[in-house]
């Protein structure tokens, strides 16, 4: 791998370093005007924290309801309106954007060695339909909010009197957000990569995010449709999805899940893209079986599309099209265990530095392994049918969307921090941040597996007195969760602010993306690389913080 | 009283339509306009689709109606006689003779466009007797009676489309046929053969709904138009963008 001479001198420390990205214009408008892929990135990084914490602020409240059976703090409407609100907004404004559009779009030119993305105001305009899309959302919740749960599903949906409307419409604008940034990152991908960066040496980050693209082409306006058609049927009497007026409610079901089954491999691909970049860079080893991680990356996104009909067991689908369905869905669980192998022969014999990252591969590890089990279990039509609509489907999803996905937002967050902003965060307060974490989000979800066995049904306000004592448990664990977010919250903004300046590279990784300055400056390299090898290559020995330029 | 609703009711059964989808109309011998025995089998398998009408000759109101109405949708249709669809007229009144079916025939045929090329046996008008007729009635599922007191036939307004091998397709109702709704019938029963690509691309957007028996906007199918094309432009390019790099070696 070359730089040039410019590049190597001032990495090096010879040379004055350009102005970083963060340097380059400090006004509001230099922000909010900005082409920089890096800026976008980091404003959709704070918007999606932003959410996150809104997210989890229902989730809280929730929770707190939960503690006792019947009435007790809030109102059954307020309770099925807050669930709503907890799932579009974790969903649609937090979990979809949230690696693809703020690490996709702060790593991904870097990686491959390119100066910006391939159509830098289109990256702007999807931040902005991302704002403009969250905003209507917001809007609506103000409004009153909706009571359908994150689904939607009609015929409910079609005559509720709460705020549906401006709901839809949000994650109808938020959809396009999803389409444009996946547009531009496979356009990028293939036509910015640096000289000599061939298919396969490209970072197993970018493999994730250019699967993840296809999806978001590809799934995402099914939804949009989706939704307008709820919309329509709401406002204009449509009979489409309501069967009191000649439509099928089943069609909705159809629909719904073809775009947001796929919607959780959004979520779930770049976690795993941040995972096989982090394994290899806190092992110090080579990456095990690169082909295998990228392929089964692709492979995910193709048979993600053909598992829909596993949420619409009991939906009055055939028999034939369960079985099929449900074999079709193993088939991830291969996917995904392909990968998980290949990680931990990647961990295997390496020199581990147990850093906060690292602490959230082996949190990823657990829930991906122990989601992914409780999801094939959930694939068999027969199990399927006593789980249906429990909290152990709810348990499940939460292990893989909130578990796994999250453990690599936040493993990509502190990886990757000291490459965005310059800045070292505390180490210990990281450790102690991640192991409530992962305490506590084992301790709001086991709970919830064994509710849903014991016939628990979601979204439920009222519950039998008997289930007192696991819901308390639950709560408990989400109370530890929310401590450890805001451990991070708090720590984060101290070290971004007032934190130590960070080495170039601290973490001596030899990922592409620390080939450039960091924080980088504007447009990223002077020259671009030249890519002779593999991303992750160790073999040569170097100590930890020299950057591995020839 | 209620003797009097139910045999009102009973009446009222006796004529309607009782679609006998994918069945084939009984194969009787009917008179044509030229005065020639013909056999039903041979004018309804004729290798495109047959638009089948029951009237009777000298029927006050319905009948002319029903046969202008699908004149005129065949007229709006653009559907070309003889090179497109066949069409048939057999009369369910065994007092009308050959020379009444050669006088509607010249009359009907006339107001007829887009059959230029057409010849008079690409729309055979056929009368027959009684058992014929009865015979026919009941394959096609046509139930009319004779009505003494006011000395006529009450009868359905129906059209019946068959398939180029002389099955029943489809059935259109009313005297005022969608010019739309019968050429995708027409599409639809000649499985592809006649019309344009662009009526099979419609044809796949609409779907003929029996409980309001019209087609409808289909929207499973429009659905599936529009992934199938979504699915098609990201195909295209990535293809041309996986072809630009292995052009450039770069891949």
């Amino acid at each position: 791998m070359r730089l040039s001479e410019a590049d190597s001198a001032r990495l090096a420390g010879a040379l004055p370093q350009a102005p970083t990205y963060l340097q380059d214009g400090t006004t509001v408008l230099s922000w909010l005007n900005t082409r920089d892929h890096k800026r976008v990135g980091v404003m959709f990084l704070a918007s999606v924290i932003f959410f996150f914490f809104i997210g989890g602020i229902f989730a809280l409240a929730l929770r707190m309801k939960l503690l006792q059976p019947g009435p007790y703090l809030i109102d059954a409407v307020s309770y099925n309106r807050l669930f709503t609100l907890h799932g579009v907004v974790m969903i649609f404004l937090f979990l979809i954007p949230s690696i693809p559009s703020a690490f996709g779009n702060f790593v991904l030119p870097l990686m491959i060695g390119a100066r910006d993305v391939a159509f830098p105001r289109l990256n702007l305009a999807s931040f902005y339909l991302y704002l403009a899309g969250a905003a209507i959302t917001i809007w609506g919740m103000l409004q009153g909010g909706a009571d359908t749960g994150w689904t939607f599903y009609t015929p409910y949906s079609s005559t509720t009197p709460t705020q549906v409307l401006p709901i839809l419409l949000g994650v109808f604008v938020v959809g396009f957000s999803s389409i444009l940034t996946g547009l531009n990152f496979i356009v990028t991908v293939h036509t910015l990569r640096a000289p000599g960066m061939t298919w396969m040496r490209i970072p197993l980050f970018v493999w994730g995010i250019y699967a993840t693209s296809i999806i978001q082409i590809l799934a995402t306006p099914v939804l949009g449709i989706t939704v307008l058609i709820v919309a329509v049927e709401r406002f204009a009497g449509f009979g489409m999805f309501d069967p009191a007026r000649g439509g099928d409610p089943v069609l909705f079901q159809h629909m719904f899940w073809f775009y947001s089954h796929p919607a959780v491999y959004i979520m779930i691909l770049p976690a795993m893209g941040v995972i096989s970049e982090t394994v290899s860079a806190f092992s110090r080893k080579n990456t095990f079986g690169y082909k295998a991680i990228a392929m089964s990356s692709l492979g995910i996104a193709f048979v993600g599309f053909f598992t829909w009909g596993h949420h619409m067991f009991v939906a009055g689908q055939s028999t034939f099209n369960a079985g099929a369905f449900g074999i079709l869905s193993m088939f991830v669980g291969v996917f995904t265990a392909i990968k998980v192998f290949n990680w931990v022969g990647t961990m295997y014999r390496g020199a581990i530095a147990f850093k906060t990252p690292f602490a959230y591969i082996c949190g990823f590890l657990y829930f991906i392994v122990f989601g992914g089990m409780t999801g094939v279990a959930l694939a068999t039509t027969s199990l399927d049918i006593h789980w249906h609509d429990t909290y152990f489907v709810v348990a499940h999803f939460h292990f893989i969307m909130v578990g796994a996905s999250v453990m690599g937002f936040l493993a990509a967050l502190h990886y990757w921090f000291p490459k965005m902003f310059g800045k070292t965060y505390p180490e210990g307060w990281g450790l102690v941040a991640a192991s409530l974490i992962i305490l506590g989000f084992n301790a709001t979800f086991i709970p919830q597996f064994l509710l849903g066995n014991y016939g628990m049904p979601r979204r439920y306000y009222q519950y039998p007195e008997h289930f007192q004592a696991l819901h308390v448990a639950s709560t408990a664990g989400g109370t530890l969760l929310g401590f450890g977010f805001l451990i991070i919250l708090i720590y984060l903004t101290i070290a971004l602010i007032w934190g130590q300046r960070s080495e170039s590279n601290p973490w001596g990784s030899k990922g592409f993306e620390w080939l450039s300055a960091s924080p980088p400056p504007t447009h990223n390299f002077d020259e671009l690389p030249t890519i002779t090898q593999m991303p992750h290559d160790y073999r040569t020995h170097e100590p930890p913080g020299v950057l591995h330029v020839a | 009283m209620t003797a009097a609703l139910l045999a009102i009711l009973l009446a009222q059964a006796e004529v309607d339509v009782v679609e006998k989808l994918g069945e084939r109309p009984a194969d009787a011998v009917f008179i044509d306009a030229q005065a020639n025995r013909v056999s039903l089998r041979q004018l309804t398998a004729r290798g495109k689709p047959v638009l089948l009408t029951l009237v009777y000759f000298d029927c006050p109101m319905l009948c002319s109606l029903v046969q202008k109405g699908v004149i005129k949708a065949l007229n709006e249709s653009g559907l070309r006689l003889g090179a497109d669809y066949h069409g048939l007229t057999v009369s369910f009144s065994p007092r009308d003779t050959a020379k009444e079916a050669q006088l509607r025939q010249g009359g009907y045929l006339q107001t007829l466009a887009n059959a230029e090329r057409a010849a008079p046996t690409d729309w055979p008008f056929l009368t027959g007797g009684e058992t014929a007729i009865r015979a026919l009635a009941d394959s096609v599922g046509f139930h009319y009676r004779w009505d003494a007191e006011s000395q006529q036939f009450e009868h359905p307004a129906v059209s019946v489309i068959l398939g180029p091998d002389g099955t029943i397709s489809r059935y259109l109702y009313g005297i005022e046929l969608s010019p739309r709704d019968l050429r995708l019938a027409m599409v639809e029963a000649s499985q592809g053969k006649v019309g344009t690509a662009l009526d099979r691309v419609i044809l796949r957007c609409f779907k003929y709904d029996p409980a309001s028996r019209k087609y409808h906007f289909y929207l499973m199918g429009a659905l599936r138009l529009g992934s199938g094309a979504a699915a098609l432009a990201l195909l295209v390019m990535l293809g041309a963008l996986w072809r630009r790099e292995l052009r450039k070696g770069s891949a």
